[in-house]
């Protein structure tokens, strides 16, 4: 009986070994290898090939590092092709080229369908054809809190977003709505896997933006979420501005402001690029929009989605997707690009929507997920104001009620619910156009869509009789 | 008396037979293993009768062979040693640390390479290069060309470089008390003075001898020497720092320059004699792996020691021209260690991410 039970105890100890062993073999073979080999480039079925650009490579397996790769700039005793231009001699991290002509020489829309040199040469871009000699490499701009992103040091190289030995492979988690975990919004795509990121270490709060941030950096892993990766650039981590407000103007002639801070789940209203709204400590019931405000699929599940920032900024073209590029101001997504003015730079306004005008239907940005007006407003605030006028602080004449009189002209967050503007607010957040200020409140305070009421909102001026009364507990 | 002698013979029967596989520069043995007097034994030559001996005697130095004659007296035999004479080119599974020119004449099977990208195609095998005319690199202008690359001397890489003369390049060395090179006796400060005392007969070269074959082992290797830096005073006859590295560039030596290579990450071509980062990826590569072997620097503390080690040690050890490639030829293209070329779709080893952990 005892000599059974002792072995018995071995059989076990000896299960719990190979078990050790079978565990430790699996977790080193993921933990250690296979990265490149299951991403889209190091695959040897369908992974990179210059063999079109040089013969000489036809020989080498598909996902070959050579393909990219020239450890000796040299093959056959001369430089592979491409050797032209910047091509020319050997380049960085054994390169056959520099920076975004190393990607662009196949990803230009003949050797890889998708077009990318085309997309990152429009008006509104990335600056990645702007700027050479920035990048030095992904792995060297770490660990220097934010100061290859900063002054003159300011760039993005196609693999500031990218890993290229990480990339996954389009098609699912491409950029699709996640219905089953819609919280899980925001986590990068495939095309963004092994990228590192940043994340605020704090919350920051209106005008204060975070100033420490945590860098995601574990090789294979990186960022897991897709704003932690525009937050390198977009954030104090680079910019370095107390108040979150840069003085350098963006492309689309917009000050360069602070997402960190504007996403800060301090904050009474955001897009839910962080959270989902339900998870906005900042925020105050009703949290989240009502389903029927809202376009599918984010009617599913309001305020407990999540979404990603290129959601709304991306490229014109429908391939490749991603904010590479865009003949559209502020690379705005989605088959409405306008904001906060149509493509006649008028201003879109309450009474655009009820009348018809203004193209708001096919150009309003907003419309692309926000039900406004379907032959009824979804808002008694909105309807109560489709056929007012006022005068801008500033200003002369009638004006309608314009979705930036009372909305911030940067749509990412607020410390007001609903995403409103005061008066107070500085640029950009408020509308200026010369010396006319076109925010009119004071004071905002949230309820349900129809339930709005005068003492909702306030403010001073005379012209909104039905708000001058300051009733208090305004955000 | 009779028991004495018996016991006498028995051991060095057994040393003989222990011994033989390490490596032993300094030739020991019968003067015929490698010279003849006369070229005639009953009236037959004593030339070694190997189809790339090049000559029908007789030849200098009453030798019995050129060098390939000696060292690659059986192309189809399969032993890697002869006599004690170490073969680099014949049909046997144990290649030599610097491969096997089997590879080249088609003896031994090629794997994505063929006759000219499989190794160094010295004319004595009757294969003259039809892709390169030069070495690529050669910054020195060696004048080299791939209808002079020979075994040794000024168009060679064994022997003195500043001679012509193959022979006369590597006069003297076989017969040289080379201790200094052993595991055991290493003398860093000794070695690289005269062909017989440098690595492998490659003048200048510093490092540590052990066997002949290649290594199957991680801790039965010969140990090569490396630098921090490709430093300077390197030539087209001088290897730069005493390394290994330092002998291939004295033909591919844009590959080794800081002009060509950089001096810094990011590099413009791949470093040779450069420390392997203790950070990164490179932190991990701590084995010694026989298909990316490290050199050592002169502070290397094994040097002192009784043998190689199978540790490495980023941040310490470095990365050498021999990292990636065989000296003589592989089955491989561009004389790579590992089928570079066909992988990922082979399935099979991918040499670069033994040191480029996070690429694999």
């Amino acid at each position: 009986m005892a000599v059974v039970s002792v072995i018995s105890i071995r059989i076990k100890y000896l299960a719990f070994i190979v078990f050790i062993l079978l565990l430790s073999i699996f977790t080193s073979k993921y933990s250690e290898s296979g990265n490149y080999t299951n991403s889209q480039h190091g695959d040897p079925t369908s992974g990179v090939t210059r063999s079109s650009i040089d013969s000489r490579y036809s020989g080498f397996s598909r996902g070959n590092c050579a393909h990219c790769h020239e450890p000796h700039a040299s093959i056959g005793g001369s430089e592979p092709e491409p050797n032209t231009g910047v091509a020319a001699g050997p380049d960085k991290v054994l390169l056959f080229s520099e920076e975004e002509d190393v990607c662009l020489s196949c990803h230009n829309g003949v050797i890889v369908p998708r077009d990318m040199r085309t997309v990152v040469n429009k008006t509104y871009r990335h600056p990645i054809t702007d700027y050479s000699g920035r990048h030095t490499l992904s792995k060297n701009e770490y660990g220097q809190n934010g100061a290859p992103f900063r002054g003159t040091n300011r760039h993005a190289e196609c693999v500031d977003c990218h890993e290229p030995h990480y990339i996954g492979k389009p098609g699912t988690a491409y950029h699709s709505y996640n219905t089953t975990s819609p919280a899980n919004n925001n986590l990068v795509s495939n095309l963004l896997k092994g990228v590192w990121g940043v994340e605020p270490t704090t919350e920051g709060t209106w005008l204060s933006p975070p100033t420490t941030f945590t860098e995601l950096t574990t090789p294979g892993v990186g960022a897991s979420k897709e704003y932690q990766i525009c937050f390198k650039c977009h954030s104090y981590y680079a910019l370095q501005d107390s108040d979150g407000i840069t003085s350098i103007i963006g492309p689309s002639g917009q000050y360069i402001t602070d997402q960190s801070m504007e996403f800060s789940k301090n904050l009474k209203s955001v897009h839910p690029v962080r959270v989902p709204l339900n998870n906005q400590t900042g925020s105050y019931a009703p949290k989240a929009l009502t389903a029927s405000q809202l376009r599918s699929p984010w009617n599913s599940a309001p305020g407990s989605q999540t979404m990603w920032c290129s959601d709304c900024h991306n490229s014109d073209a429908s391939s490749p997707v991603g904010p590479h590029g865009s003949n559209y101001k502020f690379m705005l997504n989605g088959t409405r690009k306008y904001w906060p003015a149509s493509s006649r730079g008028v201003l879109f306004s309450l009474n655009n929507v009820r009348n018809n005008e203004n193209n708001w239907s096919t150009e309003l940005f907003c419309v692309n997920c926000h039900i406004l007006y379907d032959g009824n407003w979804k808002n008694n605030a909105h309807s109560n104001h489709d056929s007012r006028t006022y005068t801008p602080d500033g200003g002369s004449g009638s004006h309608p009620y314009y979705c930036i009189t009372c909305h911030s002209v940067i749509p990412h967050g607020s410390p007001r619910s609903r995403l409103i503007v005061y008066r107070t607010d500085p640029q950009p957040y408020v509308y200026v156009n010369g010396t006319v200020i076109y925010a009119m409140l004071y004071g905002f305070k949230k309820a349900s869509p129809t339930s709005y009421q005068g003492t909702n909102c306030y403010t001073p001026s005379s012209q909104c009789y039905r708000h001058n009364t300051n009733a208090g507990g305004y955000d | 008396m009779a028991c004495l002698l018996l016991n006498l013979l028995f051991s060095i029967l057994i040393s003989l037979l222990i011994f033989n596989k390490y490596t032993k520069a300094k030739v020991t043995g019968v003067c015929v293993n490698c010279h003849t007097m006369h070229n005639s034994q009953n009236g037959a030559s004593m030339m070694f009768n190997s189809s790339y001996n090049n000559a029908t005697g007789p030849i200098r130095y009453l030798l019995r062979g050129t060098c390939l004659g000696c060292h690659g007296q059986n192309p189809s035999g399969t032993n890697y040693l002869i006599n004690g004479i170490p073969q680099v080119l014949h049909a046997g599974s144990v290649d030599l640390p610097g491969g096997n020119f089997a590879y080249i004449v088609g003896i031994k099977t090629r794997v994505g390479s063929d006759q000219y990208t499989a190794g160094h195609n010295v004319v004595d095998l009757g294969v003259i290069d039809a892709y390169l005319s030069s070495p690529p690199g050669d910054v020195y202008s060696t004048g080299v060309t791939n209808n002079n690359l020979t075994c040794a001397g000024k168009f060679g890489c064994h022997g003195d470089r500043t001679v012509s003369d193959p022979y006369l390049a590597i006069r003297g060395a076989h017969h040289t008390d080379d201790s200094v090179l052993k595991f055991g006796s290493i003398n860093l400060s000794a070695q690289g003075g005269t062909v017989g005392t440098s690595f492998r007969f490659l003048l200048g070269v510093k490092g540590g001898e052990l066997r002949w074959d290649r290594y199957t082992t991680n801790e039965t290797h010969n140990e090569y020497f490396g630098a921090s830096s490709p430093g300077s005073g390197g030539s087209a006859t001088s290897p730069a720092g005493n390394t290994i590295s330092g002998l291939c560039a004295e033909c591919h030596g844009n590959f080794h320059s800081t002009m060509g290579v950089g001096t810094s990450s990011p590099w413009l071509r791949h470093p040779s004699d450069r420390l392997l980062p203790n950070t990164y990826e490179y932190q991990y590569y701590t084995t010694y792996n026989m298909t990316a072997p490290v050199a050592r620097q002169a502070t290397w503390s094994g040097w002192s020691g009784s043998g190689p080690s199978n540790t490495v040690t980023p941040g310490s050890d470095v990365v050498m021209c021999l990292s990636c490639h065989l000296a003589h030829a592989g089955p491989y293209y561009k004389i790579l260690r590992w089928d570079y070329k066909g992988w990922p779709g082979n399935g099979g080893v991918n040499g670069c991410g033994i040191c480029h952990k996070y690429k694999d």
